[in-house]
C-alpha cells in the first residue's frame, strides 16, 4: 500500500516532474474519482469531493508555480489553478478510460491562461512598477503570516531592501490593476456555507432596519458567492483584510480590490432615486 | 474623543474638492498616500481609502453644487484623523446615520462621528473619521 499524499496546499514542490510528482503520489485518489463519478448528490458525495479537491490541490500548486515570475501573486495563483481543479474533479468522467491528471492538467493550465488573459493593468503603468507592486504583494502575504497582521511600509521597505517611498509608489501602482476570473464561485471551503449564514443572521440582528429588510439583503444575496462573502466577513464578521485573505486563500490586495468595488457597486445599487 | 485643535502642527494635508466623483478619486488616492506614509499597515490604508471613498460620496449627495467640500487630514497621538464638511441643500439635511453606507463606515473606521447644521453659514455637514494605527 502506498502512503496518503500529502492533504494540503504546503506539500513539497516535486523537482524533477514539476507536476505529476511521484507515479503513486495521487494512486489511492483514483479509485475514489471513479466512485465519485457513480455517486448521486448526497453527503458520500460531498465528502469525496472535498477529499478528491483538497488531495489533488498539490497539482495546482506545481502548475501555478510555473507562472511565478510573470507577475502576479503566487497565492492568487494558486487560487486561479485550484477553481482549475475543482472544474476537473467536477468534470471528469472515468469510464472514458482516460486518466484523471491528463484531463485535469490541461484544465487546470486553461484556467490559469483565462486568467491571465482577463487579468489588466491600465496602459501607463511602466512595467519596473508592475514589478513592484507584485513583489511588495509577495512579500506582504509572507509577512503577514509572520507577524500575524498586516505590515506597515516600513516592514516591507525593510524586507525588500528599498526605500518606503517605492513602496508607496508600488502600492499606488496596484490600484491601476484589476482582475475578474479570481472572483469567479469558489468554494472548497465546506464550512463557509454555515459560517455565512450565520453571519447574515447577526447582520440581521445587527442592522434592524427597513432599508436592510427590503433593500440591502437582497442585494448581498444576489452578489457573486466570493463579493458575498468578503463583504460579509469584513462588514459583519469584523475580520481584517489580512484575515479574509487567509480565509479565502488570496492575497489582502486582492481583497482590498474586491472590497472597495464590491462597496461601490452596492452604493449605486442602493442609492435613492 | 479628542476634539480637533485647529493644531497645524497636526495638518497633513487640506483639499477643497467640487461634490464630483472625479474629485472624489482624488481624494481617496490622497487618503491612502497619507496613510501609507505614515506607515499604517496595508489592512488601515486600504481602509481609510474605503472610508475617505464612502464619507466624500455620502456628503456629495448632499452638498450644494456651488459650493465645495472639505478634507483635512491629520495625525497626532496615533491616530490618523479625516474631516471631511461640505455646505449642503437645504441646511437641515443630515447624513443618514441608519443606514448600510455609515455601518461600512463604522466599521472601517475606529472612531465615528457626524455633526450637521455647523459652519459659518450654519450650513455645513461634517463627518469626523479616526483611524488608529495598529499596535506594533
Amino acid at each position: 500500500m502506498t502512503t496518503r499524499p500529502p492533504l494540503n496546499t504546503t506539500a513539497p514542490e516535486a523537482a524533477g516532474e514539476p507536476e505529476r510528482g511521484g507515479d503513486d503520489e495521487f494512486g489511492d485518489l483514483e479509485p475514489l474519482l471513479e466512485e465519485y463519478a457513480g455517486l448521486e448528490p448526497g453527503s458520500r458525495r460531498d465528502e469525496l469531493r472535498e477529499r478528491l479537491i483538497t488531495g489533488y490541490l498539490p497539482v495546482a500548486r506545481r502548475l501555478a508555480m510555473k507562472y511565478r515570475d510573470r507577475g502576479v501573486p503566487v497565492e492568487d495563483l494558486v487560487q486561479v489553478a485550484s477553481i482549475g481543479v475543482l472544474n476537473a474533479v467536477d468534470r471528469f468522467q472515468p469510464d472514458h478510460g482516460a486518466n484523471f491528471l491528463s484531463f485535469a492538467i490541461p484544465t487546470i493550465q486553461g484556467e490559469i491562461r483565462r486568467y491571465f488573459r482577463d487579468r489588466t493593468w491600465s496602459m501607463r503603468v511602466p512595467r519596473k512598477l508592475k514589478e513592484l507592486h507584485v513583489s511588495i504583494a509577495n512579500v506582504s502575504s509572507i509577512l503577514a503570516t509572520q507577524l500575524n497582521r498586516a505590515p506597515r511600509p516600513s516592514e516591507i521597505a525593510a524586507e525588500l531592501g528599498i526605500t518606503i517611498e517605492e513602496v508607496v509608489e508600488g502600492l499606488q501602482a496596484g490600484e491601476a490593476y484589476t482582475s475578474t476570473s479570481l472572483d469567479l464561485k469558489l468554494s472548497t471551503d465546506e464550512g463557509e456555507g454555515s459560517y455565512l449564514g450565520n453571519m447574515l443572521g447577526e447582520a440581521d440582528s445587527r442592522l434592524e432596519m427597513v432599508e436592510y429588510r427590503h433593500v440591502l439583503r437582497p442585494l448581498l444575496e444576489a452578489l457573486p458567492e466570493r463579493e458575498r462573502t468578503v463583504v460579509m466577513l469584513r462588514f459583519f464578521g469584523e475580520l481584517t483584510q489580512t484575515q479574509i485573505a487567509e480565509q479565502v486563500g488570496v492575497s489582502q490586495m486582492h481583497v482590498s480590490r474586491l472590497l472597495a468595488r464590491t462597496l461601490e457597486n452596492l452604493r449605486r445599487q442602493l442609492e435613492p432615486g | 474623543m479628542r476634539e480637533d485643535d485647529g493644531a497645524t502642527s497636526d495638518l497633513l494635508i487640506e483639499l477643497r474638492l467640487p461634490p464630483r466623483a472625479k474629485s472624489i478619486a482624488t481624494v481617496r488616492a490622497v487618503a491612502a498616500d497619507v496613510t501609507s506614509r505614515a506607515d499604517f499597515d496595508l489592512d488601515a490604508i486600504s481602509d481609510m481609502r474605503m472610508a475617505v471613498d464612502e464619507a466624500c460620496t455620502a456628503l456629495a449627495r448632499l452638498a450644494s453644487p456651488t459650493h465645495l467640500m472639505r478634507a483635512v487630514f491629520s495625525l497626532a497621538g496615533g491616530y490618523l484623523r479625516v474631516d471631511i464638511s461640505a455646505r449642503v441643500q437645504p441646511a437641515d439635511r443630515r447624513i443618514d446615520t441608519d443606514g448600510f453606507g455609515w455601518h461600512v463606515l463604522g466599521s472601517l473606521a475606529d472612531e465615528l462621528s457626524t455633526e450637521h447644521g455647523v459652519g459659518a453659514h450654519g450650513d455645513e455637514v461634517v463627518i469626523r473619521m479616526a483611524k488608529k494605527s495598529a499596535a506594533g
